[in-house]
This record gives C-alpha cells, sequence and structure tokens, in this order.
C-alpha cells in the first residue's frame, strides 16, 4: 500500500540550498531520469518529491521491495514512483531494474551512501542539514510555532522555546510543540501531569527521596535564572547555604544544562 | 602519375609517415598531415623507433594510443635501409554512430543538463565556475541518462579546484557527418588547474555509452557531437 497520512506539508524553499534543490528537482522532472534525493532525516526530502510530483504514489523502498517479490503489487499502470529510504533495501540495482520493466521514473529518497547510487540516479539532489540552513529553519519554526499555539490556542512566542533541531525538522517540530505545552501549563494541569508521572515511576522501592530530584532540580535551576548567585538563592530560599550547595552538588547542577543531560 | 598504390596510401584514413634517420618528415598522407595538427612529428618518430623490427622489414605492434579525440590500437613500422623508417596508426573506430537520433534519445536543452549536473556535483563544494555559454546552441537529441552520467563523472574529476571554466560553443566551419547526414557540432569544454587523471577509461566508457566524443588535454575535458535536432 501506498504510504499515506504523512505530513507533506509545502516545501519550504528559503534557503539558497533548498532553492536549488527545488530548481534542480524541477528540471530533472520532465527528463527520463532517476533522480535521488539525498540527506539526514527530516531535511525535507520526501517534502521536496512530492512539491514536484505532487500526483505521484509514494512508497517505503524495502515495503515495495518485499511487495514486488511477492508479486502484490501491481505496477503496469504506474509512471512516477516516490520511493523513500531505498537506502534500506538490500538489492537496489535488481530493485530499480525491476521498476525499470515497467518503464517507472524513480524518485528516491536516502539517508546513507551506496555504492549503486551513482550508477542508477543521474540526477543526485543533496539537501543540507537545517543547521545549515537558516532562513529554512526560521521559517518552519514560524509554521510549526503557529500550527501549535492554534492547536492550545496559545500565544507563546519564539524566543521562550528551547529549539532542538538536532535531528531537523522531526526534533524542530517535537520541541516547539513541546515548548508551546510547558509554557501554557497551569498549576493544575502541572500537579496532575506530576501525579501521573510519579505514579509510572512508584513501585515497593522507591523513595521519598529519590523522587525529590523532580521538584528540587527545577526549582534550583529557576532560582538560579532569577537570582543569579547562590548567595541570593539561598536568601530568596530561605535555606541553607551549605544545604544549597550540597544539592547543587549532589544534582551536578554546577554548571547550566538541559534536562535531558540529567541522570 | 601517381602509382594505384600510392593512391591508396595517401587517401588512407589511418595516418602513414616516412621520417628520415634524423626523425625529418620525409613524407606523409592526408591523414597524418590531420593528426600532425596535434601531435608533434618527435613523438611519432620516437613512436616508430620504440616499435621498430630488429632487422630489415616490418613489425606490427598492438597498442592503445590515444591522440585528441582518435584512439589507435595497432601501429605498423617497418625499414628497408638504415635512412628511413615509416609508421602507420591504425585508427579504433569509435566514432558517433547513428545513435543518436535513435533509441532513448529526448530533445533537451544542453543548459539544463549542465546545470543539473554542475549542481549535483559542484553544490555543496566551494568553487568558483566561470561559464561562457553559447546562447544560440538550440535545443537537441541527446541520450540524456547517459549524456549526464558523463557529465557528473566528467565534473567528479574537477572537484579538486578552486576554479572551473566551462564553455558550451557551435564549432564554427565543421560538421560531423550522421547517417550520410551533415550536422553542426557543439563543443563543450571543462578546464580548471588540476585535473584527476585516475578515471580517463571510465569517461571513455561513458562517453562511448551516450555516443559523444570525448578528448582529454592536459587539465581540460572536451566533449563534441552533432547537434541533432
Amino acid at each position: 500500500m501506498p504510504i499515506k497520512g504523512i505530513d507533506m506539508s509545502k516545501y519550504i524553499a528559503e534557503s539558497e540550498i533548498s532553492k536549488n534543490a527545488l530548481e534542480m528537482a524541477t528540471l530533472a522532472s520532465v527528463l527520463p531520469v532517476h533522480v535521488l534525493i539525498f540527506g539526514e532525516v527530516g531535511v525535507g526530502k520526501k517534502s521536496l518529491a512530492r512539491a514536484v510530483f505532487p500526483d505521484a504514489q509514494l512508497y517505503d523502498g524495502l515495503q515495495l521491495y518485499n511487495m514486488i517479490n511477492t508479486s502484490t503489487v501491481n505496477l503496469s499502470d504506474i509512471e512516477i514512483l516516490i520511493v523513500s529510504d531505498i537506502d534500506k533495501v538490500s538489492n537496489i540495482k535488481q530493485f530499480i531494474e525491476k521498476l525499470e520493466q515497467y518503464h517507472i521514473k524513480i524518485i528516491a529518497t536516502a539517508t546513507s551512501e551506496k555504492k549503486s547510487f551513482s550508477e542508477k540516479f543521474a540526477v543526485r539532489i543533496d539537501l543540507s542539514p537545517l543547521s545549515q540552513r537558516e532562513e529554512d529553519l526560521l521559517k518552519l519554526s514560524e509554521i510549526y510555532l503557529k500550527d501549535a499555539n492554534r492547536h492550545f490556542g496559545t500565544d507563546v512566542k519564539i524566543d521562550v522555546i528551547d529549539m532542538d533541531f538536532s535531528k531537523n525538522s522531526i526534533s524542530l517540530r517535537e520541541s516547539i510543540y513541546r515548548g508551546v505545552i510547558f509554557d501554557s501549563i497551569d498549576e493544575k494541569q502541572l500537579l496532575t501531569l506530576l501525579e501521573s508521572f510519579l505514579l509510572k515511576q512508584m513501585d515497593e522501592k522507591t523513595e521519598y527521596k529519590e523522587l525529590l530530584k523532580v521538584f528540587e532540580i527545577p526549582l534550583i535551576r529557576a532560582s538560579r535564572t532569577k537570582f543569579k548567585s547562590q548567595l541570593q538563592m539561598a536568601k530568596a530560599l530561605n535555606i541553607n547555604r551549605n544545604t544549597l550547595r550540597k544539592k547543587i552538588n549532589q544534582y551536578n547542577l554546577e554548571e547550566q544544562q538541559k534536562y535531558a543531560g540529567i541522570k | 602519375m601517381q602509382e594505384l598504390n600510392e593512391i591508396f596510401a595517401e587517401y588512407d584514413l589511418n595516418p602513414f609517415v616516412i621520417f628520415n634517420n634524423q626523425g625529418k618528415l620525409l613524407h606523409y598522407n592526408q591523414e597524418a598531415e590531420y593528426i600532425l595538427s596535434f601531435v608533434s612529428p618527435h613523438k611519432l618518430y620516437e613512436l616508430a623507433v620504440n616499435h621498430a623490427p630488429k632487422s630489415f622489414g616490418t613489425k606490427r605492434s598492438q597498442v592503445h594510443l590515444r591522440y585528441d579525440r582518435y584512439t589507435f590500437c595497432a601501429l605498423l613500422v617497418g625499414y628497408i635501409d638504415d635512412e628511413k623508417i615509416g609508421i602507420k596508426l591504425y585508427k579504433e573506430m569509435t566514432s558517433v554512430s547513428s545513435e543518436p537520433i535513435k533509441g532513448d534519445t529526448t530533445t533537451v536543452n544542453l543548459f539544463s543538463l549542465l546545470q543539473l549536473s554542475k549542481n549535483s556535483v559542484f553544490a555543496s563544494r566551494d568553487i568558483l565556475i566561470t561559464e561562457s555559454l553559447d546562447p544560440t546552441v538550440p535545443e537537441m537529441k541527446l541520450q540524456v541518462e547517459k549524456f549526464l552520467k558523463l557529465l557528473n563523472n566528467v565534473f567528479m574529476q574537477f572537484v579538486n579546484n578552486r576554479e572551473i571554466e566551462i564553455v558550451v560553443k557551435l564549432k564554427i566551419g565543421q560538421n560531423m557527418i550522421v547517417d550520410g547526414k551533415s550536422y553542426p557540432i557543439c563543443n563543450v569544454r571543462i578546464k580548471a588547474i588540476s585535473f584527476n587523471v585516475q578515471n580517463n577509461n571510465l569517461l571513455y566508457t561513458l562517453a562511448s555509452e551516450a555516443n559523444v566524443m570525448l578528448i582529454i588535454k592536459d587539465e581540460k575535458v572536451i566533449i563534441e557531437f552533432p547537434i541533432i535536432a
């Protein structure tokens, strides 16, 4: 079955790199050649393919390979196919040659390099990570933030969100949605969330002390952001400086770090 | 009045040259006259001496030589005295066939193919590309996939350069005969300071598959093909 339900939001072409990729794909669309779109996960390979070939069916490479081998797919009426993750297919040459028997033009996407690519694809489009496409990153962030605000009925601004684009658009969207939720959550929702979290953590061996970090770490980090020095923090929180110092060491909070790094 | 054997030698498709024992040209046929425009007589003389028989007579050798657009597959060298030595080079016949107007050809804009290939290979590299493209080059029939693969591989040989020059022009005053018809010639030249000579054989194979002529000279690659509309 062709893949459906994937978010094929309009291809973002704000940076020189993505404009160039779009131009290449458009040029290649009228030529009798296979096209390879190469890049990391979440850089927009499928969106680009969809932007240029909106009517082409999209298949997962490995799934299609298996369907061909088991004769459970009818390829006779297909002219153009978008094949995602073709690098996961074990025998790419044989796979492409099979599709060529039906005179199908292949638009393939891949995240890892394979020897057969240069032999089988006359056109190769490299899409760089979002970290190298500042304009696209900005535009995508705006789109995701607008979506998230509309979805949750909020008005969160971009500057309060800790954006993560390590996995390009995938982690970017996730971090923006998370940021919007975090910023808009009220005390009652937070307590419910915390309760649900603590419930999952609890078993017969769970100690009070062990779970205390869930409260103490955010408290220390927030107070440091607010009051800067440990002296001021201790004063405002009304605890002994030595106690505060001990807790900072205990949770390894000497340097500012993200929650993901805390064990 | 020329003897018949002299007429045959004169109009032979294979170049034939006679030198004296000092390497001076004494006689050459029409085809050799053309070859001598891009190979020095000294080079051909050395080739003859190196492949000469040990004693009077002739010796045939299998070789693989490439001068400009021509590949030679054999040599015949001979002498009957100490004064003169003759050499005949046998061409490998891999010229453009009638393929470009048959089979899987598509009428395309050459500049689009250049743009695609250039972007495929150089997009992520910091290379200054200067182009001189003759806008009068019309759309033409090409074996697109094979031609693109050749272009990609040619460009790959230049990736270690900071600057590359690409020139596309019509060859003035020259035509190519395909299936008895005369067509203008398109000349694509890619030039840089250094060129990776490791993959020449691959390039010649790809050019042959794409049915175009490939000339590798110094630090430039020239691709020539008939403009068949």
